[in-house]
């Protein structure tokens, strides 16, 4: 499981078969660029509930196919696409916002899976076996570099 | 048998891109098939700040070079970009060359 995000994408769709295409995964930067979105201007750390759901849908959404309207958002800045989004029908938003935390969560939840199964699957003693409980200790001068692991951890 | 021919595309604006995040900005490129081995490669000037190292370290990289088709008789204009599979991609003194796949027009 890769420390880094890949720039992966998903497809939403939304009940009239509008598309959302949105970033499968946040990096680091572009969370801490949505919470920074969320942010009200001059007040610190605090969050504007206000923004919570523009800052995320700027965050994840990269490009849309709309049945009734052309309105390019590719490649466009978050500033722009912020600005495109405010024009929105409210309900409308709404319904992209929803579809955005519904997948949002499920990415998590996938991870969380992931992450257990990894853990699981990997665990190894916290202390490695001291070398007179090692089977075959060797005799004589001993390396004090490991060349290759036991298979010990095997169950 | 057709003859075996070279080929050169030029722009101004260009990039280079690892899935949706920018690895590198172009102001000036030279993308251009040799004849003899029917290889694409690229050269190109990096706009200054533009280059991600994490980024242009990553595979697959494109690079993108947009092009407009003119608004003719009552069609609106189009955008369109070609696009290459970037291979063993060097920046050096801010230029960049790469050898190049081409993908095709999108």
């Amino acid at each position: 499981m890769s420390r880094f995000v890949k720039p992966d994408t998903s497809v939403l769709t939304l009940k009239n078969g509008d598309q959302l295409i949105i970033k499968k995964r946040l990096n680091r930067g572009e969370r801490a660029a949505m919470f920074a979105r969320m942010r009200a201007p001059g007040a610190g750390l605090e969050l504007d509930r206000v923004r919570m759901g523009i800052a995320k849908v700027v965050a994840y959404l990269l490009d849309w196919v709309l049945t009734e309207d052309q309105v390019p958002i590719r490649d466009l800045s978050d500033d722009e696409r912020e600005t495109i989004l405010n024009g929105m029908d409210p309900e409308d938003f709404q319904e992209c916002w929803d579809a955005i935390d519904a997948h949002e969560l499920k990415v998590q939840e996938e991870r969380d899976a992931e992450k257990k199964l990894r853990d699981g699957a990997t665990a190894s003693p916290a202390i490695s076996p001291s070398p007179g409980t090692t089977a075959g200790a060797m005799s004589g001068s001993t390396s004090s570099t490991p060349t290759s692991t036991t298979s010990s951890l095997t169950t | 048998m057709a003859a075996k021919q070279g080929a050169r595309v030029r722009g101004v604006v260009g990039q280079v891109r690892w899935g949706y995040y920018d690895a590198a900005r172009l102001e000036g490129y030279t993308a251009q098939r040799d004849p003899k081995t029917q290889r694409w490669s690229l050269r190109a000037r990096v706009v200054p700040g533009s280059a991600n190292a994490f980024n242009m370290r990553q595979r697959p990289l494109r690079f993108i070079a947009p092009y407009v088709i003119p608004a003719k008789a009552g069609k609106p204009e189009l955008k369109r970009q070609w696009e290459w599979l970037v291979e063993d991609a060097d920046i050096t003194a801010g230029v960049l060359t790469a050898r190049l796949e081409p993908l095709g027009s999108f």
